[in-house]
């Protein structure tokens, strides 16, 4: 058996625990019982979620967090078990007592469900929080597994904010989680396909998990010193561009700005490589070391598999909204016979008369590239979490504050200096992102020299 | 064994190795010495692949840290300054899971724990919770954990921190034990006298530059010292002892002097001999012993005069 596991089952299998765990869902079901038939499924799922998503992504948190702080994860990197032992040797091994008293609630919340509606949903339902509960402990272990690389010494409040991720992860599914309340028709439309709403949940739900688990996998081999490739992070921003640029719902969204069709999902698209790019600059640590390392390897052509293979995900990320401009200029390049050949649709570049996709993507990159080099910027005589705060305040004041202060101001001109602004008649915000990125840019190479 | 090429490590604001160079030879003890901040725990943690090096190589059993540093852990054990102990497991537990986290196989496992605990003086308290140990014996098991998969090298990170005289008597014994057993070692430590029962070889960190190197005991230093005593005082005593073959800095008085010897021994029997002959009431013809910290101070104050 998976040594890690059986390990974190040594330190977890404590009688009193598990006691304790039996006599909670026994209230609980007592409780439920007692008040009234209906009670007990809503009870049953809140033990459930309690269990499964706030111990559960606390044990996680802690099954990587506390190895740190109890000094034994560099012998944990030393190890011969190979990553995926080690993720899921943690991850079943350390939420034990979680498993075990959320697999109990789920069984009171699925004998409630078939008693009072039947059979036919509690495979569907059990999935349901099987899938909740991996999805959450696997955010809080990824989160868990950010954070010892980010930070130099870890402690409860690293602990605390690994095991919020959990949660929030928890949540969001919880909340996304489409109810039909109407009676109607429930149907999800993605990629102009009508899919039943809780099957293309529950399809979603299963395999962002998967992600959440190869996330996890990814940072494990990096921490036992396994060379990762760029692959399967870019495998991974694809199908989130693809999937977040195939939800029916947000192109609705969007259309009063007169943006259609192709072009939308290509927004979108960008849209959603940029949020990963400010993402992941924010969480990964930016070491001017391994930075300084990569311009010296670019210097040298045979290294460029090198640089490629350490590339950071935040730069997969612009990697991959660069791409995405590409295609849009391509797009805005291409003859409109051509385009309604392809079956492309819109009247690119402008879609109406003053709405133009190709000055926002060009714009939005600039100011990327302007705030991924802020951030090493920040960052450049060393990796600083309380540096990387302060810049976030900057930028959500740059964004948010300028912008609304400009408004009110009635100068709106001056916009495009601060934010991406798809107007023709802005087309010079282009130049004013680019020039900032250079600045940005040539200010981090400095520093990091 | 251990071959270091050039190897320079940075943190984000310091260079903590600066193209340091060593090889250690299969089956000896070196002893990594240096003042606090010469990055001699960084050293180890490049060797044990647990830090890639900024520059520079290096290779345990001849295989790249940088290149394969899996392959690396598999050969090696490695001690760190603080013992990271799973306190609530036993002694037993905590063996059998090093054994099997580090590729011992699941059949092999109890009897490499069984046999690591007899080898570091733990067997009679295999069902004692680590947590429920002395330093000392907190000291073996995590020392067990280290060499429980049987490694070519092993590398201990001031292993002797903390401990009573009694157990660093033990701690030697077992380096001695392992060294015999063909296991190349590196020992990082403050406490030199304690090295010196061991190691073969040293070498001195300063700065996270290499700034000596040579072996341990008789012969570490390239000259012997010698104390020549009178019974009474003779004034031609230094003159005479300086003009006297493979002598030289002689220093002293008219009793006591003390001279570098580059001779062997049967040039010193010569020495004694023509000192007699010469009338000098000799009382005293002793070598004093250069000890590993003398070396040490010589050569990181050579290292740091402008």
């Amino acid at each position: 058996m998976n040594p890690e596991f059986v390990r974190n089952a040594w330190i977890e299998s404590r009688f009193h625990r598990f006691a304790l765990a039996t006599a909670a869902v026994g209230l609980i079901a007592l409780v439920g019982a007692a008040t009234s038939d209906s009670a007990l499924g809503p009870l049953g799922q809140a033990g459930a979620f309690v269990f499964l998503v706030f111990m559960g992504s606390h044990a996680a948190a802690l099954s990587i967090i506390g190895e740190v702080r109890n000094r034994t994860w560099d012998q944990q990197r030393l190890s011969a078990l190979d990553p995926w032992s080690m993720v899921w040797g943690k991850l079943l091994g350390a939420t034990l007592l979680a498993w075990f008293g959320g697999l109990l609630c789920v069984a009171i919340l699925l004998i409630d469900m078939a008693t009072s509606e039947g059979w036919s949903d509690v495979p569907r339902t059990l999935a349901k929080y099987v899938c909740l509960g991996v999805m959450a402990q696997g955010t809080a272990m990824l989160a868990a597994l950010v954070t010892i690389d980010r930070f130099e010494s870890v402690g409860r409040l690293q602990t605390f904010r690994a095991q919020l991720a959990g949660i929030g992860a928890g949540f969001a599914v919880a909340a996304a989680w489409p109810e039909n309340d109407a009676g109607g028709p429930f149907v999800a439309s993605w990629w102009g396909r009508a899919i039943d709403a809780e099957s293309f949940a529950l399809a979603s739900l299963a395999v962002f998990t998967g992600w959440v688990l190869v996330g996890c996998h990814r940072l494990m081999r990096r921490e036992l010193a396994v060379v990762n490739g760029p692959y399967v992070l870019m495998g991974f921003l694809a199908f989130l561009a693809a999937y977040v640029a195939g939800l029916d719902g947000l192109l609705e969204d969007w259309s009063d700005d007169g943006i259609h069709g192709a072009d939308m999902r290509l927004l979108i698209m960008l849209s959603t490589l940029v949020a990963a790019t400010l993402v992941l600059v924010v969480a990964e640590r930016k070491d001017p070391v391994l930075y300084r390392t990569m311009f010296l390897n670019l210097r040298r052509v045979r290294f460029w598999p090198r640089v490629l293979r350490e590339a950071q995900g935040w730069m997969l990320a612009w990697l991959g909204a660069a791409l995405v401009v590409a295609l849009i200029l391509l797009h805005a390049l291409l003859p409109e016979e051509m385009r309604d050949a392809l079956g492309l649709g819109g009247s690119l570049p402008t879609f109406d008369k003053d709405v133009s996709l190709v000055v926002l993507a060009l714009s939005a990159l600039g100011f990327l590239t302007r705030d991924c080099a802020l951030f090493v910027l920040c960052n450049g005589r060393r990796p600083s979490p309380r540096a990387d705060s302060a810049l976030i305040v900057a930028l959500v004041l740059g964004y948010v504050a300028t912008t609304w202060l400009l408004v009110l101001n009635d100068v709106e001109w001056l916009m495009p200096v601060f934010v991406p602004v798809p107007r023709v008649e802005f087309a010079y915000g282009i130049a004013a992102a680019w020039i900032e990125a250079a600045v940005a840019m040539w200010l981090a190479r400095r520093r990091l020299a | 064994m251990i071959e270091v090429d050039t190897l320079s490590y940075e943190y984000p604001t310091t260079r903590a190795l600066d193209r340091v160079s060593l090889t250690v030879r299969p089956g000896t003890v070196a002893a990594l010495v240096g003042p606090n901040g010469a990055g001699k725990t960084t050293l180890l943690r490049c060797l044990a692949a647990l830090a890639p090096p900024y520059a520079g190589a290096a290779r345990i059993a001849g295989i790249d840290t940088l290149e394969h540093p899996r392959e690396v852990h598999r050969r090696l054990g490695y001690l760190q300054d603080f013992f990271g102990l799973y306190d609530e497991l036993t002694v037993r537990q905590c063996l059998s899971y090093a054994a099997r986290a580090r590729g011992v196989s699941g059949g092999e496992a109890p009897r490499a724990a069984f046999e690591t605990a007899r080898m570091v003086g733990l067997d009679d308290r295999v069902e004692q919770r680590a947590g429920e140990l002395s330093r000392g014996l907190r000291q073996r098991l995590a020392i067990g954990q280290s060499i429980v998969h049987r490694p070519e090298v092993l590398l201990l990170d001031e292993p002797a921190a903390g401990l009573d005289p009694e157990s660093r008597a033990e701690l030697s014994r077992l380096i001695l034990e392992l060294k015999a057993k063909g296991i190349t070692i590196m020992v990082s430590s403050h406490i030199l006298a304690e090295l010196e029962d061991y190691s073969d070889v040293m070498f001195i960190l300063d700065g996270g530059r290499l700034v000596g190197e040579g072996p341990v005991g008789h012969g570490a230093m390239p000259c012997a010292k010698l104390r020549v005593a009178l019974a009474s005082a003779d004034e031609g005593l230094t003159a005479i002892l300086g003009a006297e073959p493979h002598v030289s800095e002689v220093s002293g008085d008219a009793i006591v002097a003390r001279l570098s010897f580059a001779g062997n021994e049967a040039d010193r029997a010569r020495l004694l001999a023509s000192l007699v002959a010469r009338g000098l009431p000799v009382v005293e013809f002793v070598e004093e012993r250069t000890s590993m910290e003398d070396v040490y101070l010589e050569r990181v104050r050579g290292a740091r005069r402008p």
